[in-house]
């Protein structure tokens, strides 16, 4: 399986406080890699590294490489907005736009300009709610607004808004942490099946989440990636007593 | 006590009950013997009580090794230390079984008796039952060093079995009748039964090392 983000000694500061050091790690492509370790461990800080997110907080500074495809995404002459588009974000509260379902997953490829015609839109726009679990719960009702859907749905929307802009990657902020057991598992079945096409990488806060729902697993400290293993390895003999402390509840 | 107080409290009692499931199975081996090489067929009757009271603890174990995992959904040396224990007691309830079989030979020896009996046999009954002593010996000091050494020793049973393989086929050759060739089966049984035990100890060995080190290997491989 090949590598679809590498990072090398990769740093991250905020100002003067350095929240992420000295990280190496590879993304696998078509795998789903869950991110773990306490509030303030910086994992979300590094997801939101992924696609470039923290740029637009003042005084943030990233030293080192990010890359995607073989390409440093901190190079220069990167356009972010295209970035964005090849590696998307799902947040942790489900945010649809006042909008009808319909538009809000329409609303990438348009601004991207993706579709030409308005029958490539609407092809666009149910092969993604599809890809999202979504379209036979929604298919009668495209024009509702997406707001009275219930949150597992709002959720499943907003990665179908996503997956609408053809991203490689989708980097997911405690997905599930807003959605009651039913639709979290939804959510994770989802995952895995988007994991045949894209390369998945998640934030969780739930243990049993990353154990049951990812291959790869890293354990954040105090900004530093403490073990990176196969999720199976991780959680039935880490490596490290610090892991080992934390995912049995000793520490965190 | 705080949630993971409770749970190493748990897991402590868990560690206690199967020492004493050892202790049960240990003592019920050593039961097992005297009635073979007493041909004592009260002893060899007790066994059988003792052997339910075995398999209800392994049950008792088991019942709680499922509630842990429910209510405490655990990960890494918690899990490890679970599945361990799931995994001892069957071997150990097994070795039970096995002292069963033992006893179950004496009421057909006593019927017909065989002149004499291989030493070997004797010499393995006590092997196996120390390499059942020392093996929890081992689990209750997450010993892996003394774990490795015991799972060897299986090699020195398996040596003796050979050996009263040999002559108890020489003994069924030569039997005057086929009441006497079938006694010497049972000796045969009985040694056999005492063979498993020790590569039940060497199972339990196994998941000692497990336990500390995380990888699941085979310490003593059947050699051609």
């Amino acid at each position: 399986m090949s590598n679809k983000i590498e990072v090398r000694d990769f740093d991250f500061y905020y100002g003067d406080f350095q929240a992420l050091k000295g990280l190496n790690l590879d993304i696998r492509a078509n795998a789903i890699t869950a991110l773990i370790g306490p509030s303030g461990c910086g994992k979300s800080t590094f997801l939101r590294c992924l696609n470039r997110m923290n740029d637009t907080i003042r005084g943030t500074r990233a030293e080192g490489e990010v890359r995607f495809d073989g390409a440093n995404i901190y190079a220069p002459d990167v356009d972010v907005v295209e970035l964005r588009q090849q590696i998307g974000m799902v947040f942790q509260r489900p945010n649809p736009f006042p909008q009808s379902i319909y538009d809000n997953v329409a609303f990438g490829p348009r601004v991207v300009g993706m579709a030409k015609r308005s029958d490539e839109l609407d092809h666009i726009v149910a092969e993604s709610l599809q890809g999202a679990a979504l379209w036979d719960e929604v298919k009668h009702r495209l024009r509702d607004p997406a707001l009275e859907l219930n949150p597992g749905q709002q959720q499943r929307l907003c990665i179908a808004r996503t997956i609408a802009v053809k991203p490689e990657v989708i980097l997911m902020d405690e997905p599930c942490s807003a959605l009651d057991p039913v639709a979290t598992l939804s959510v994770e079945d989802l995952m895995r099946r988007l994991s045949e096409q894209y390369t998945i990488v998640i934030v969780t806060h739930n243990m049993q989440q990353a154990a049951r729902a990812s291959d790869y697993t890293g354990f954040f400290w105090l900004g530093e990636l403490v073990e990176f293993n196969a999720t199976e390895s991780l959680f039935s003999a880490p490596k490290m007593p610090l892991t080992e402390a934390y995912i049995t509840g000793r520490r965190g | 006590m705080t949630v993971r107080a409770h749970f190493e409290r748990k897991l402590n009692e868990l560690n206690d009950e199967i020492l004493l499931m050892g202790r049960l199975v240990e003592d019920e081996l050593k039961l097992a013997m005297e009635a073979f090489n007493e041909l004592d067929a009260e002893k060899a009757k007790a066994v059988s009580a003792a052997d339910r009271v075995v398999n209800r603890t392994r049950f008792d174990i088991e019942e709680k090794c499922f509630s842990l995992i429910v209510t405490q959904q655990p990960a890494a040396r918690d899990l490890r230390a679970i599945t361990t224990a799931m995994n001892i007691i069957v071997d150990l309830e097994r070795m039970g079984d096995q002292a069963k079989g033992i006893a179950k030979v004496v009421p057909r020896l006593i019927a017909t008796p065989v002149a004499s009996h291989p030493p070997e046999l004797a010499l393995m009954g006590e092997m196996v039952a120390k390499m059942l002593s020392q093996v929890m010996v081992a689990f209750a000091h997450k010993n892996v060093d003394l774990a490795r050494i015991l799972a060897n020793q299986d090699d020195e049973v398996d040596a003796l079995y050979a050996r009263v393989f040999t002559q108890i086929m020489g003994k069924m050759a030569d039997a005057a009748s086929a009441d006497k060739a079938e006694a010497a089966y049972e000796l045969l049984r009985a040694a056999r039964e005492l063979e498993r035990v020790g590569d039940l100890v060497t199972n339990v060995a196994e998941r000692i090392v497990y336990l500390e080190t995380g990888s699941l290997e085979e310490i003593n491989v059947d050699r051609p």
